[in-house]
């Protein structure tokens, strides 16, 4: 799945939701929109972006946060 | 012989209950208040002869056919124009009153030709009854009369009726059908005594007049005046079939008239939930795509897309698209292929192709054509009001006090709902217009909106938070409302967010370009007038903050305590006929019927259970996912029921891109639509007419769709479907349509209570229809909302990305015109094409003198995704820096210049904010080039199938 097209939209996302002044409910609140809607493979997509330090760099930090309840537990 | 005809009580109904009590040939009858004695009398069984009465118009007493005798009274009054009174005592049967009615009908037929036998509406004309009815004899002045014209003085200019001044009786009912059914005001009576005569517009012909061919007046003539041309043609029709049209999200009723398989014309049904007897251009006349010669009957394969058509049977055609999904799951994954439902389709339809993908293909890997366009507002107000669904039924407009009208332009794109809109503001509502482009809405005749905020195309969020603003700020919040129905911390947040400067109108001012003054008026309008209700269309969803936006007009609707009675409400105006059944059906990757996500256990436990094979528990491909994903080689295979994603989605060359790395596309359609030039098999599609099933309207109104006609291809969609399945080793066993509804309903909690069986004696159901609401459910959130409280949403504006800049100045927002239809597929092949035959650029004077662009140029259009180029029209409709197209035809490439920007939570393409360069240029664009070699290459290989069929 092209990279820059799921962070992209992830970002959106996080623009959308970061307006939650509550930061913590609005990482939950990401986290369970990629994993409501997105299918598995676009996650994947984004998870390995987000390790690329290119892909790390132009993620939101909210999109980063909410990525770490996506990882699979080691 | 010719049908039997409704009956007409000759005026409207009065609401209420029976309490005027009276006496109408010595029978004791009873009715409600302001009821005429002619409607009391036909209900009461003694038919009063009339002509210039209907009962779908006002009573106009000009005929004096309808004269009757009351008691106490001195003449002899209308019948149609005398309402009820207590203890009155009428007569409709006397000798006088029959002499002087034999006198009227000989005054009409002196001046009428008697040429009843070759009429083509003999047996079906009330000038003919009537003269039966007062038993016409003789007539003294002769059958000379001044107004027997010649053929040519008829107007034949509609392609779909004619008008033959010879017939006509001047009982205005053509005129008042114009003006209260349709509000277009086309026609007047013009001249006096015997040269009175219909007169379209000024004293134009019908084609060249405001005339918007919804065939009210057709419908209301009493004599062959105005008598469709296929009905002059054919003859008049054995049967009639009442069925659901196919074309926009209105889903109006119609009776089908038939001679053997023939439909010979589609007439309104006066009982039709969604429609009461109107309808428009597209529904009533344009059907002749049914029987097109450009309709493919034959399945067809081919083992590239390079390659010709071969002709084949139906099991050659489904073993070979079963082999080949298997082989690429086989090869690439159970993922790497997926399906596409139809809204066109009916709910059984929609319903077995994602029951197929769930259970054949093993993934949830579905969508529908929803996703591009009303996709938001299934997020949107599931997130807010707890139900994906508008909240009224369409007849609530007319309580309403003030109407706002966001992003649709619903006498072009739901006409029928559009002339209710008209009806309800020439009673005196109230309405606003929030649209970048000045609609017909915004000013027509008798109809004039207090507030257009004409806004910057993108920016409907900085509009929303700004009204929203004013609400709050200026104490006009629905408090006991709001206190009582939605969640208390959700609303405090919401008020302190929306309060902030930044979303005063002030600030939006800067962003909108509509003046605070204005937005502010509009806001105090809309919360403080009474019933106040939102419709609102694509201008909304189709934006990058489509969802927002709709969360932001729920958000209004609860902060003003409009919604959860008639009158009030949130209502999206869904684009297709089945667009909302297609949803409810659970053609979306992440949902099972009813709005159920897939990664609930115990709903897949209850579709496992009944399907008898395991549920992926996560979401699949949204279309947009699935172009992705097939440019990165993991998705290779789709079937695609009756959508053309080639030419309706965005960004076509890179839909182009993604389509042409598939391995076996499957298209099941009517017609060799833009996507089938990239399938690889084609299963031919039926139409309405050839299928019984249900649809379900933006209303959430389920009617019956029924079989008119048996299907050209031997198979309607749900058994083309069923036997793809069988194909793939998934057997479903279903013999009838209404067996499909019977498990939908078993496993769908808001369709528990619908059968064909509740469909057939109350003609439509709304859902919810279960055990709590087993009549159905006309208003939803009665009470309480479906989830429990209203949750107000928090809506940041987030400028959209595709800006303008000096290389691409403009923003395109693209939107659909009446007598065409979405992609056109279906009205490019009948006499719509009249009307629009190309689709145009509209843009300012401004900026066309700027660019040396003159009415009718060739102009190119350059975006950062591609470049088309079309003719312009220099309006004013549009405001400076902002240009319009429609997308019919699949050569004006529309979505060449389109991009793929989409709305945060659905993907919803952003149709409706295009930044683009416009110049004058002389021939077309490279991709149009390419576009017509294809196109005919495409043909070429169609013609070997064609011409095979012996």
């Amino acid at each position: 799945m092209n990279s820059d097209y799921v962070l992209r939209m992830a970002n959106q996302i996080g623009d959308a939701l970061g307006i939650n002044p509550d930061q913590d409910q609005a990482v939950r609140d990401l986290a369970d929109h990629l994993k409501r809607f997105w299918e598995p493979r676009m996650r994947g997509a984004l998870l390995t972006l987000a390790d690329t330090p290119d892909g790390a760099a132009r993620l939101s930090p909210l999109v980063h946060r909410a990525l770490t309840s996506l990882r699979p537990s080691p | 012989m010719s049908l039997p005809r409704e009956t007409d009580f000759g005026t409207p109904a009065c609401d209420g209950e029976p309490s005027v009590s009276l006496l109408i040939d010595g029978q004791p009858v009873c009715v409600p208040a302001g009821t005429s004695i002619m409607r009391a009398a036909g209900q009461s069984g003694c038919a009063i002869p009339k002509l210039c009465a209907t009962d779908s118009l006002e009573p106009f007493g000009s005929c004096r056919l309808c004269l009757v005798e009351v008691e106490g009274r001195k003449g002899y009054p209308a019948s149609c124009t005398t309402p009820v009174e207590a203890g009155m005592v009428v007569r409709t049967q006397t000798p006088k009153l029959a002499d002087l009615r034999r006198n009227v009908m000989e005054l009409y037929i002196s001046d009428h030709p008697l040429d009843c036998l070759t009429c083509p509406t003999n047996g079906n004309c009330e000038l003919q009854d009537m003269a039966g009815v007062v038993g016409l004899r003789e007539v003294r002045y002769g059958f000379k009369g001044d107004n027997h014209f010649t053929d040519a003085c008829k107007d034949e200019s509609n392609p779909y009726f004619s008008y033959d001044p010879a017939k006509c009786i001047v009982c205005n009912r053509c005129v008042r059908a114009c003006e209260e059914t349709q509000g277009t005001f086309a026609l007047t009576i013009s001249g006096r005594g015997f040269d009175s005569r219909v007169s379209p517009g000024q004293s134009e012909s019908f084609m060249d007049s405001e005339c918007v061919s919804c065939g009210a007046c057709v419908n209301a003539c009493p004599t062959a005046t105005l008598t469709e041309k296929s009905v002059i043609q054919l003859g008049q029709a054995e049967c009639s079939v009442t069925t659901t049209c196919a074309y926009c999200g209105v889903g109006c009723s119609f009776k089908a008239e038939v001679k053997g398989n023939q439909v010979v014309r589609m007439v309104p049904a006066k009982d039709g939930g969604a429609n009461a007897g109107h309808a428009c251009v597209k529904g009533r006349f344009a059907w002749g795509y049914a029987t097109h010669a450009d309709r493919i009957t034959t399945p067809m394969i081919r083992p590239s897309v390079d390659a010709p058509w071969q002709k084949v049977s139906w099991d050659e055609a489904l073993t070979y698209a079963a082999g080949e999904f298997k082989r690429i799951q086989a090869k690439y994954g159970r993922g790497a292929v997926g399906g596409i439902t139809s809204s066109r389709c009916t709910n059984e339809e929609t319903y077995l192709v994602q029951k197929l993908v769930r259970t054949a293909f093993g993934n949830n890997n579905v969508d529908t054509c929803a996703r591009v366009c009303h996709s938001p507002t299934g997020y949107g107000l599931k997130q807010t009001l707890g139900e994906s669904a508008g909240t009224q039924d369409f007849a609530s407009v007319l309580q309403a006090d003030v109407v706002v009208v966001m992003g649709a332009n619903p006498t072009d794109g739901h006409p029928v709902f559009g002339s209710l809109l008209k009806k309800r503001i020439r009673q005196g509502a109230k309405l606003i217009v929030i649209d970048p482009r000045a609609i017909d809405l915004v000013r027509s005749p008798h109809v004039a909106a207090a507030h257009h905020l004409k806004l910057l195309p993108g920016t409907n969020v900085a509009m929303v938070n700004a009204l929203a603003h004013t609400i709050v700020t200026e104490g006009l919040v629905a408090d006991a409302y709001v206190a009582e129905r939605c969640e208390g911390p959700a609303f405090e947040a919401w008020r302190e967010f929306v309060s902030r400067p930044d979303n005063s109108p002030e600030a939006a001012e800067g962003i909108t370009g509509v003046p605070a003054a204005e937005i502010r008026a509009a806001a105090r309008l809309y919360a403080s007038a009474g019933n106040g209700a939102i419709y609102y269309g694509l201008g909304v969803t189709e934006h990058s903050q489509g969802s927002t936006t709709v969360m932001g007009i729920a958000n209004l609707a609860m902060v003003t305590g409009n919604v959860g009675r008639p009158g009030v409400g949130v209502n999206p105006l869904r684009g297709q006929n089945n667009v909302q059944g297609s949803c409810d059906m659970g053609s979306f990757p992440h949902e099972l019927p009813g709005y159920r996500h897939v990664s609930d256990a115990t709903t897949r436990a209850l579709f496992e259970d009944a399907w008898k094979v395991r549920i992926d528990p996560e979401p699949g491909l949204r279309i947009p996912n699935m172009f992705e994903a097939a440019l990165d080689g993991s998705f290779k295979g789709i079937y695609i029921q009756g959508e053309d994603i080639v030419q309706s989605d965005p960004n076509t060359q890179h839909v182009e891109a993604a389509m042409a790395q598939m391995e076996c596309v499957v298209v099941q359609d009517l017609f060799l639509n833009e996507t089938a030039k990239w399938a690889h098999v084609f299963l031919p599609g039926s139409s309405f007419l050839e299928k019984d099933g249900t649809f379900t309207n933006a209303e959430r109104r389920i009617s019956r769709v029924r079989k008119v006609m048996p299907p050209l291809a031997g198979k309607a969609d749900w058994e083309a479907t069923l036997a793809l399945a069988d194909a793939l080793g998934y057997p479903m066993h279903y013999s009838h349509p209404s067996e499909i509804m019977a498990e939908i309903a078993r496993l769908t909690p808001s369709f528990h209570g619908v059968t064909y069986d509740l469909l057939e004696s109350k003609g439509s159901i709304q859902w919810p229809c279960n055990e709590a609401a087993p009549e159905g459910t006309p208003t939803m959130h009665v009470g309480g909302f479906i989830r429990g409280k209203g949750r107000f949403m928090l809506t940041p504006f987030v400028p959209t990305t595709e800006k303008v800049t000096r290389r691409f100045p403009l923003i395109l927002t693209t939107g659909r015109i009446l007598s065409q239809y979405n992609v056109g597929a279906q009205t490019r092949r009948t006499a719509n094409v009249a009307w629009h035959d190309e689709d145009r650029l509209e843009i300012h004077p401004v900026d066309a003198e700027d660019r040396g662009i003159r009415e009718g140029d060739w102009v190119g259009i350059a975006s950062r995704a591609g470049e088309t180029v079309l003719r312009a029209t220099v309006t004013e409709r549009v405001q400076p820096g902002v240009v319009y197209t429609t997308f019919h035809f699949p050569e004006s490439g529309a979505n060449v210049i389109t991009t793929d920007n989409s709305d945060w939570a659905t993907n919803c393409p952003e149709y409706k904010v295009t930044a683009v360069q416009v110049t004058l240029c002389a021939q077309p664009s490279e991709w149009q080039q390419r576009f017509a070699t294809r196109r005919e290459q495409q043909q070429g290989f169609l013609k070997p199938a064609t011409t095979d069929a012996g």
